[in-house]
């Protein structure tokens, strides 16, 4: 298990260099640079040119990235932002907290949400519960969430007048933003908890059990359970990336100081190292989350454990 | 062949049956028609210069017999941008769904069929986008390319491949384990004839079923970033930018944000049923 | 048993639903504290090296100037830091008399050598280094003169210099660090700390040589969406802003709300390259500038919150006149012209380039030139590529705003030869302009200045250079309890001058 997970470890090298690479060539693709960008179109070309010259934006493509590469492994250093001139780190670390909350939040509401209701709609399939449930479910997964966002926005903040409108000062600050970006990923949940469950309860040894007559309720928790939320914490741990996307939106629409506000505008200011820095933390973090529910996943299923101690592939 | 067909047939007989027993799934079905017919007869509902026509004195009105969803900012008429915004709104949705279909398959099938190298090489590529953010990828490379209709769908096609590569993938892992398959191959027919008469036709459920509800977030993807600001060409009336102009207006004016608003949820909706629908109807696991 | 788990699952999810909503929000605004919205974060706070208005109004609570004058520059300079000025005959020396009773934040006295630097410092900047065009040296004979020599005699230097902020050298060469993060000046406001990307916060200097303010705790508040900062002045939780026009509507509704309307000198505009067919054709560019309904484009992109102008001196600016030319919506005129031209519509103009915020503005054009038979295709970029196609002259016709903020001089950068591939981006190129500017740099007699201005606007009108739409108003929602002053041209801010009526 050990040796296994020190692999997956080094394996994240490769994919975060794939992902500097990408992201780095995707950036210096877009027009523009970085000079003008700060100092308009009204500043002499000379002035222009010297602050690109500062950003090291006048060498060629390869030697930068391999600039910004090298800073990162041989200087722990992710890089000054153009537009702050203050190192990118500052920046995550002030704003991190917040989307980490955001999504903590909203991935806690969106699982008890949907697994439980997801539970529910499984065990009481075809009835009216059922129904309602994944039709809402449905109903949610198809709104915008921006569209959402502003309606909370407009009966809650401005109607009701019950909760602030902006920021991120109070955990009040949370309510509407996380339940913008829970409500879409918990209708996710819920229909993958109920397919999952129901794809369980019709197993063999599901029927073995209810055939040995063991009670409804024990094969629910004990046998299906367990089995079927194999699947949800798979959702549950790739869906991070799913709940980011969400809280960009949220961020923007409830005015949150978090990564994604940091990276949009980052991205439109052609601020390279935050960009960079940003995405690359988001990414670390990421393969770490992904790593932690396979070994959760191993620990759930001796099965797949077996398999990694024999030194199988270690994804399906 | 005769005999085939007749097979056929009933297979298909036996899937709308299933489905058929889905109510809201009809519902869902319903639903896509009308829109579908939108889609097709837009010109004879209402005439396209309709959509661009600015009338001054007529901006921000409310929903009148005149106007039926009222008028936008600039005057024009609100129903009629509504109508022709189906069609970007439709063909975004398609065309991101088809194109990263169609190069998840090939990825994703060559990766599970091949194995090896290709596989390995496939995946960590893959692994690498997947550490992206889809949002943030779609913004760069629309930040990149330029936003217009033709970068959007490649924005939102490139952040969907990953899944789409993945899903495909393992159905097609399971796939190539089966007898069949191995026969073919030992008869020695060439791989791409392999995958794309044996594998990919037994894969397809599930990837019917994945491309349905895929339109419906793709839909969703492209108004979300038109509302960042990365949209399409005005006057294009594309429904992402129809909200995304229409939220400046939120208090006084919320009909522009209604109404377009529900017709992406409807569209998004009925594609989610009908695809909901179809997994039920085209699993062979739930005949009983 | 079936029901059991129902239950039990249906209370967690009530249970987790109440947590969400419970207790109510109410905000009150302390007698003496002001919160203010703002578009984006600060990057620096550096005194001379900052590039967004949101930074200069942050600075300019901070930071005094030697004088306060009015942009219009019609007025004469109010005394701040400086007691008084003269100006040298030629025109060439600018004397300043400080007061003696001014400390920085940290209790140190501000002098002469302060001010000296504050000024080598702007020189040196590629930021705000135009603001003190013109200087060639600075002298300080004692704690309290300060003599500024310029290469030639520069009448905009006056106005320039005003707005210098002038910040600490000690502080500068003891912490230079701090400097551009933690500032110290002489305002009426000291700086107190910011939680990035959310909020700054300042309070009052009580030694502040004017009187210490009536407005005790500044909060600045980073909210970017237009409709959330709209909401969050109407419940109170934000007492001044800057807001959209389309948030007009709903706030003047609001009888808490009081709305200013400050005039501008930025100008939205179309530009297009005279370097290309058929916009070298004067009758061409004319035709576009009748071709355009103004008032219909303000009342659509602005709400009607913008002033009607088709001169690029906008008309609370120096220099501006009614004898200057004024194009008016006339499409019969637009298409003769065209005809004289030889142009045989439909003709097919190409791209109308524009970034993604002028979109409207490009809708709008696209309209009305359709209507006398010009057909362009609106092509929407991202700000940077777009910036770049501009100012290497790749595009034949674009909608904009731009700021070409303080003296009317400024409006140099639009017109003359050297400033093609920056600010120049009709891409003009005249000998009799440039002289005309060049004089009107030197004269110092106000008088002859104006009619300089006076001959350089007529041309630019007559030569139809740019086709020139209306200046935009600054627009401030603010809580009716707040008391503040008329606001000047360009709408800079000083919260010092604001009080809560009680």
């Amino acid at each position: 298990m050990a040796k296994y997970t020190i692999k997956r470890l080094l394996y994240m090298i490769p994919v975060l260099f794939g992902v500097a690479f990408l992201v780095f060539t995707i950036l210096s693709l877009t027009p523009g640079d970085p000079g003008t960008i700060i100092l308009g179109i009204t500043a002499k070309p000379e002035d222009i040119a010297a602050l690109n010259a500062e950003f090291g934006y006048d060498q060629p493509f390869l030697i930068r990235f391999f600039n910004y590469i090298g800073d990162i492994i041989f200087h722990f250093d992710l890089g000054t932002s153009y537009q702050s001139r203050q190192p990118v780190i500052e920046d995550i670390i002030a704003r991190f907290p917040n989307t980490l909350k955001l999504t903590i939040f909203s991935m806690s509401l969106s699982a008890i949400l949907g697994i439980s209701l997801g539970i529910l709609s499984a065990v009481r399939q075809y009835s009216k519960l059922d129904h309602i449930c994944v039709v809402t479910a449905l109903i949610f997964a198809s709104i915008p969430g921006f569209w959402l966002g502003l309606m909370l926005l407009l009966i809650f903040a401005l109607k009701l007048r019950v909760l602030p409108s902006y920021g991120a000062g109070t955990l009040r600050h949370f309510i509407l933003p996380t339940l913008t970006v829970s409500m879409t990923s918990a209708a996710g949940l819920l229909r993958l908890t109920r397919s999952a469950m129901l794809e369980t309860v019709r197993q063999e040894y599901i029927r073995t059990a209810k055939a040995k007559g063991a009670s409804e309720k024990r094969v629910i928790w004990k046998h299906a359970l367990r089995n079927a939320l194999l699947p949800v914490i798979t959702t549950l741990g790739t869906s991070f990336g799913a709940s980011l996307g969400g809280a960009i939106i949220a961020e923007t629409v409830f005015a949150m100081p978090g990564m994604g506000t940091l990276i949009t505008t980052a991205i439109r200011q052609k601020d390279i190292p935050v960009v960079m820095g940003s995405t690359l933390f988001l990414a670390t973090l990421f393969s770490l989350i992904i790593l932690i529910v396979d070994l959760l996943y191993a620990f759930i299923d001796p099965r797949i454990k077996a398999k990694y101690q024999s030194g199988g592939k270690s994804r399906g | 062949m005769v005999k085939k067909k007749t097979r056929k047939h009933a297979q298909l007989a036996e899937i709308w049956r299933r489905y058929r027993k889905n109510k809201t799934a009809v519902v869902g079905l319903v639903i896509l028609m009308f829109i579908l017919f939108i889609v097709i007869f837009a010109d004879l509902i209402v005439p396209y210069s309709k959509c661009i026509e600015q009338v001054g004195a007529e901006r921000l009105q409310p929903p009148s017999l005149q106007h039926f969803f009222g008028t936008d900012e600039y005057g024009r008429d609100l129903f009629a941008r509504v109508i022709h915004g189906a069609r970007y709104s439709l063909f975004i949705g398609v065309a991101t769904s088809l194109m990263a279909l169609v190069i998840g398959a090939i990825l994703g099938a060559s990766a599970g069929y091949f194995g090896g190298i290709v596989d390995n090489v496939i995946c960590r590529i893959m692994d690498v986008f997947m550490c992206v953010p889809p949002i943030l990828l779609s913004l760069a490379v629309v930040a990149a390319l330029g936003s217009n209709l033709r970068n959007l769908i490649i924005a939102i096609t490139i952040s969907c491949i990953p899944g789409n590569v993945r899903l495909i993938r393992s159905v097609v892992l399971t796939v190539a384990e089966q007898d069949y398959v191995e026969a073919a191959k030992s008869y020695g027919t060439n791989n791409a004839r392999i995958i794309f008469r044996y594998v990919l036709p037994n894969a397809v459920g599930p990837i019917i079923v994945n491309t349905t509800m895929a339109i419906s977030d793709m839909i969703l993807s492209a108004a979300g970033l038109s509302f960042i600001g990365m949209g399409i060409q005005p006057p294009s009336p594309e429904w992402g930018a129809l909200l995304s102009s229409a939220q400046t207006f939120i208090f006084s004016s919320p009909y522009l944000l209604i109404f377009p608003g529900i017709f992406i949820v409807l569209t998004s909706l009925s594609f989610n049923l009908v695809g909901d629908g179809l997994t039920d109807a085209l699993d062979p696991k739930l005949k009983d | 048993m079936k029901r059991k788990i129902t239950k039990k699952l249906a209370a967690a999810v009530c249970a987790a639903a109440m947590i969400m909503s419970m207790s109510a929000f109410s905000v009150s605004a302390a007698e003496d504290s002001i919160v203010i919205a703002v578009d984006a974060d600060v990057d620096t706070l550096h005194p001379s090296d900052f590039s967004t208005t949101v930074e200069m109004d942050v600075l300019n609570q901070i930071y005094d100037t030697l004088m306060y004058m009015n942009p219009d520059g019609e007025h004469e300079p109010e005394p701040r830091i400086a007691e008084s000025y003269e100006i040298s005959e030629d025109g060439m020396t600018y004397t300043f008399h400080l007061r003696d009773d001014i400390t920085f934040h940290d209790g140190t006295p501000l002098t002469a050598a302060d001010v000296k630097f504050s000024l080598e410092m702007y020189q040196q900047s590629p930021y705000q280094g135009s603001q003190v065009t013109g200087l060639s040296s600075v002298e300080t004979p004692d704690d309290y003169t300060v003599i500024c020599h310029l290469e030639n005699a520069y009448s905009p230097f006056l106005l320039g210099v005003c707005s210098v902020h002038i910040a600490s050298q000690a502080y500068y060469e003891a912490s230079p660090d701090e400097f551009a993060s933690t500032p110290i000046g002489s305002g009426p406001y000291k700086y107190v700390g910011r939680n990035n990307g959310s909020n700054l916060t300042l309070e009052a200097y009580e030694d502040y040589y004017r009187g210490a303010p009536s407005i005790k705790n500044v909060t600045f508040e980073i909210i970017p969406d237009a409709s959330t900062k709209a909401i969050a002045l109407q419940t109170g939780e934000v007492n001044f802003a800057e807001i959209e026009s389309a948030s007009m509507i709903q706030l003047q509704a609001n009888p808490d709300i009081t709305i200013a309307e400050v005039p501008t000198s930025g100008f939205t505009y179309i530009s297009m390259n005279l370097e290309q067919e058929p916009f070298n054709d004067v009758r061409v560019r004319q035709a576009i500038n009748y071709a355009i309904n103004r008032e219909n484009l303000v009342a659509i992109c602005y709400d009607g919150e913008a002033e009607v102008n088709s001169n690029i001196c906008s008309k609370d600016r120096f220099g501006y006149s009614d004898e200057q030319f004024q194009y008016t919506y006339d499409p019969e005129k637009a298409k003769e012209l065209l005809a004289e031209a030889g142009i045989t519509t439909p003709y097919n103009l190409g791209k109308l380039l524009v970034a993604e915020k002028y979109s409207n503005i490009a809708t709008v054009v696209q309209n009305d030139l359709r209507a006398v038979g010009l057909e362009v295709e609106i092509e929407v970029e991202e700000f940077n590529a777009y910036l770049n196609n501009l100012t290497s002259g790749n595009y034949g016709i674009t909608a904009l705003n731009m700021t070409l903020e303080g003296d009317t001089q400024m409006l140099e950068m639009a017109f003359m030869t050297e400033y093609i591939g920056t600010a120049n981006n009709a891409r003009y190129s005249d000998e009799e302009m440039d002289a005309l500017f060049t004089s009107a740099a030197a004269e110092t007699d106000s008088e002859k200045r104006a009619e300089i201005y006076n001959e350089i606007f007529t041309k630019a009108q007559e030569e139809a250079i740019y086709a020139v739409l209306c200046n935009p108003l600054i627009l401030y929602a603010y809580n009716t309890d707040l008391s503040c002053p008329e606001f000047a041209l360009e709408g800079f801010y000083y919260i010092y001058d604001f009080q809560w009526q009680s």
